[in-house]
C-alpha cells in the first residue's frame, strides 16, 4: 500500500557450520552451494512483497567463530530480527542456543525478536545420517524440541528449513520480515 | 501483562496526577476481571509519584485488581521504588509483598516474563546498559589485568626477553607439535570449535605452569583453539594499528613477498618475528594437507586474521583483514606467509631462531657470561634479523625438539 518501502534489518547467527551462509545463498540466489569456505561478515539486501507492504530488508552473515567475536556487537546494532538457526543434526548448536545466545542477544540488541530455525531439515529422511547419529548414541532434533526451544527462548516461532533442497527457505524470510512488520504495528504506532 | 513505564510520567506541575489515577484505574478495572502480572519499569524515570498519591493509588484499587494480580515485577528498582513499594507491602498488605519480584535488568526480565510483547523504551534501555554488566561473552581479557598471568595475556616482550633469547613460548611449541603428529588431516582444524570449558582449562594449565592433556581435554582442536587464543589475548596484538599504514602498502608492491621480506617483518620487534616463523610454518604445514583437512590458505587466512589485530576499533580491524582489498592488507600478509612461507621465513629468521637458541642454551650453560662464539652473540642485538642474515654455525638443539 505505501510506496515508501519498510527497512527491515535481519541477522542470522547460529553455531559454527549450521548453514548460516547456505541458507543466505539459498535465499539469495535460489541455488545451493555445498562448499567449504570459511565466510567473513557479509550483508546484503532483499526486496519482497508481503501482503502489499514493500520491504527491503537487508540480510546480515554473521560468522559464529570465537576470532570474530568482537565485531558481533557492530552487526546486530539495531537489528529488527535475529534468524537464530540450529541444525537438526548437531547437539552441540542446540546446546549454544541455550547457553550463549540466549545470554547474549539481549546484550546485542534488546529489540530484536527472533525467530529460530532448524537447519538441515532434509536430514530427517536421509538414512546414512540416521545411521551415524545412531551409532553415536545421539539423534537428530526432533521437530517438537524445536518448538518447545523456541518457547523457552521466547522466540517468535520455529521453523525448519533445508537450504538443499530449498524447502521451507522462503518461510523463514516471510515469517521475519513479518513478525517485524506486526511488531512495529503494534508497537510504534 | 500489562507495563507501566515511569520514564513517562509526566512532571507533576503539568499534569494533575489525581486525573492521571482516574485514567489508570480505568483502564485497569477494565482488564482486572482477569488474571494479570504488571511489569513496571522504574529506571530512566525523571520523576516519581509522591508516596501519599501512591497510598492513595493502592487504596482506590478495587478488589478485583488487586486480587487478580498475579505477580507485579518491578525492573530497575532504585531505592525509592524498592523502599516505597516495600513499605507499602508491609502496612497495607503481607499478601501484596509476597507478589513484588525485584528485577534488576532486561536480560533477568526475560527469564521471567515472556518479553516479546513488550515494548521498552529508549530511557529504560539506556538506564539498562549503564547498570548491566557486560556478559563474560563479550568482554575481552584487558579487564581482568589484576590477575598475575604468565603464559596468556602477556607481553611479548616480558614472555620471550626482548631480544627474543627466551625463545618462543611452550605453548605455542606444545600446541605446534601436538598438532603436526595428532591432527593434520584433521578436517576443519583452526575453523571448528571445541568446547569453551576445555580451552579454559588447558590455558589455566599453562598459566599454573602445568602442561595440559590436550587428548583429554578432547584432541586437536582445543590445541588449535588454545593457539588461537593465546595470540588473541596478547596484550599488544600481533600487528599494532600504528603499522596499518606500512600494512596497506602491500596491495600495491608488485611482490608481496619482497614486501613482508624487506618492509613489514624490520618493522616487528623480534620477539614477533620468531612467534610469526613458528606459527607460520605450522599453518604451512596444514595448507600442505589441505586435500584432506579442506583448510586452505584463504580459509586460514579468514579463520586466523582476526587474532592479530586489537585496536579500540573493531570495525577498523576486522575491515584491514579483508584478502586483496586496496586499503586492508593483512588478510594479504597472512595468506602470502602461510602459501610463501619457506621464500618469507626461510633463510633469515630461520637463522635468527637456531643462533638465538644456540646463544640461549649456551648463555645458559656459561651462567649467563655470553661467552658464545662471536657470531651468534651479535644477532639479539641486530635492529632487523631479516636485514643482517648470519649464518648459523651449529644445527640447533630445538629444531629437532619441535620436529618430533
Amino acid at each position: 500500500m505505501s510506496l515508501e518501502p519498510t527497512r527491515v534489518k535481519a541477522v542470522v547467527a547460529g553455531h559454527h557450520g549450521v548453514g548460516k551462509t547456505t541458507f543466505l545463498i539459498r535465499l539469495r540466489t535460489g541455488r545451493f552451494e555445498e562448499y567449504y569456505f570459511e565466510n567473513t561478515h557479509d550483508t546484503f539486501n532483499l526486496d519482497a512483497t508481503l501482503d502489499h507492504s514493500n520491504i527491503e530488508c537487508s540480510l546480515w552473515d554473521t560468522n559464529a567463530l570465537e576470532d570474530y567475536m568482537r565485531l558481533l556487537p557492530y552487526v546486530f546494532i539495531s537489528a529488527d530480527v535475529v534468524i537464530l538457526c540450529f541444525a537438526i543434526d548437531n547437539p552441540d548448536s542446540v546446546a549454544d542456543i541455550r547457553e550463549r545466545w540466549v545470554r547474549d542477544l539481549p546484550e546485542l540488541e534488546p529489540h530484536a525478536r527472533i525467530v529460530l530455525v532448524g537447519t538441515k531439515s532434509e536430514l530427517r529422511s536421509d538414512p546414512a545420517t540416521l545411521e551415524r547419529l545412531r551409532l553415536c548414541g545421539l539423534a537428530l532434533s526432533p521437530y517438537t524440541a524445536g518448538s518447545a526451544l523456541a518457547e523457552e527462548i521466547f522466540a517468535a516461532g520455529y521453523y525448519e528449513c533445508s537450504a538443499k533442497t530449498g524447502h521451507g527457505v522462503q518461510e523463514v524470510f516471510m515469517a521475519a520480515t513479518l513478525l517485524v512488520l506486526i511488531t512495529r504495528h503494534l508497537f510504534v504506532n | 501483562m500489562f507495563a507501566f513505564y515511569c520514564c513517562n510520567l509526566p512532571a507533576p506541575a503539568a499534569v494533575n496526577y489525581d486525573k492521571l489515577l482516574d485514567v489508570l484505574l480505568e483502564r485497569l478495572d477494565a482488564v482486572s476481571t482477569s488474571e494479570y502480572s504488571l511489569v513496571l519499569f522504574a529506571g530512566g524515570a525523571s520523576h516519581y509519584p509522591t508516596w501519599s498519591w501512591t497510598l492513595q493509588a493502592y487504596s482506590r484499587l478495587s478488589r478485583n485488581i488487586r486480587k487478580n494480580l498475579k505477580a507485579l515485577y518491578v525492573v530497575h528498582p532504585s531505592m525509592w521504588p524498592k523502599f516505597l513499594l516495600q513499605t507499602m507491602g508491609m502496612i497495607v498488605s503481607p499478601k501484596f509483598a509476597s507478589k513484588l519480584v525485584w528485577v534488576d535488568n532486561l536480560a533477568r526480565l526475560q527469564t521471567l516474563v515472556p518479553t516479546e510483547k513488550l515494548v521498552v523504551p529508549p530511557a529504560v534501555l539506556r538506564y539498562n546498559q549503564q547498570q548491566e554488566a557486560p556478559s563474560s561473552f563479550l568482554s575481552f581479557s584487558r579487564k581482568t589485568t589484576t590477575k598475575k598471568a604468565t603464559v596468556f595475556e602477556e607481553d611479548l616482550d616480558v614472555l620471550m626477553g626482548v631480544d627474543g633469547s627466551k625463545g618462543c613460548p611452550q605453548v605455542i611449541l606444545d600446541c605446534a607439535q601436538f598438532i603436526r603428529t595428532q591432527g593434520l588431516e584433521t578436517e576443519g582444524l583452526f575453523r571448528k570449535a571445541p568446547a569453551v570449558t576445555a580451552v579454559q582449562e588447558a590455558k589455566r594449565a599453562y598459566n599454573e605452569g602445568k602442561q595440559p592433556d590436550f587428548d583429554a581435554l578432547g584432541g586437536v582442536h582445543v590445541a588449535c583453539a588454545l593457539l588461537k587464543l593465546w595470540f588473541r589475548e596478547l596484550p599488544e596484538p600481533l600487528i599494532p594499528a600504528s603499522l596499518y599504514p606500512t600494512v596497506r602498502e602491500v596491495e600495491k608492491s608488485p611482490s608481496k613477498v619482497d614486501f613482508i621480506r624487506m618492509r613489514l617483518l624490520p618493522s616487528l620487534s623480534i620477539p614477533t618475528q620468531l612467534v610469526m616463523y613458528e606459527l607460520f610454518s605450522l599453518l604451512h604445514d596444514v595448507v600442505a594437507h589441505q586435500a584432506t583437512n579442506l583448510m586452505t590458505a584463504v580459509n586460514l587466512t579468514i579463520v586466523w586474521s582476526p587474532n592479530f589485530v586489537k585496536s579500540d576499533n573493531a570495525v577498523l580491524d576486522i575491515g584491514m583483514c579483508a584478502i586483496g582489498v586496496q586499503g586492508a592488507g593483512i588478510g594479504t600478509i597472512v595468506k602470502t606467509c602461510v602459501e610463501e612461507f619457506d621464500a618469507i621465513f626461510g633463510e633469515s629468521i630461520g637463522t635468527l631462531r637456531r643462533s638465538n637458541s644456540l646463544a640461549t642454551s649456551v648463555a645458559s650453560t656459561h651462567d649467563g657470561e655470553g661467552e658464545v662464539d662471536g657470531e651468534g652473540a651479535n644477532v639479539p642485538q641486530a635492529a632487523s634479523p631479516v636485514a643482517s642474515p648470519v649464518a648459523s654455525p651449529a644445527a640447533s638443539p630445538t629444531r629437532a625438539d619441535s620436529a618430533q
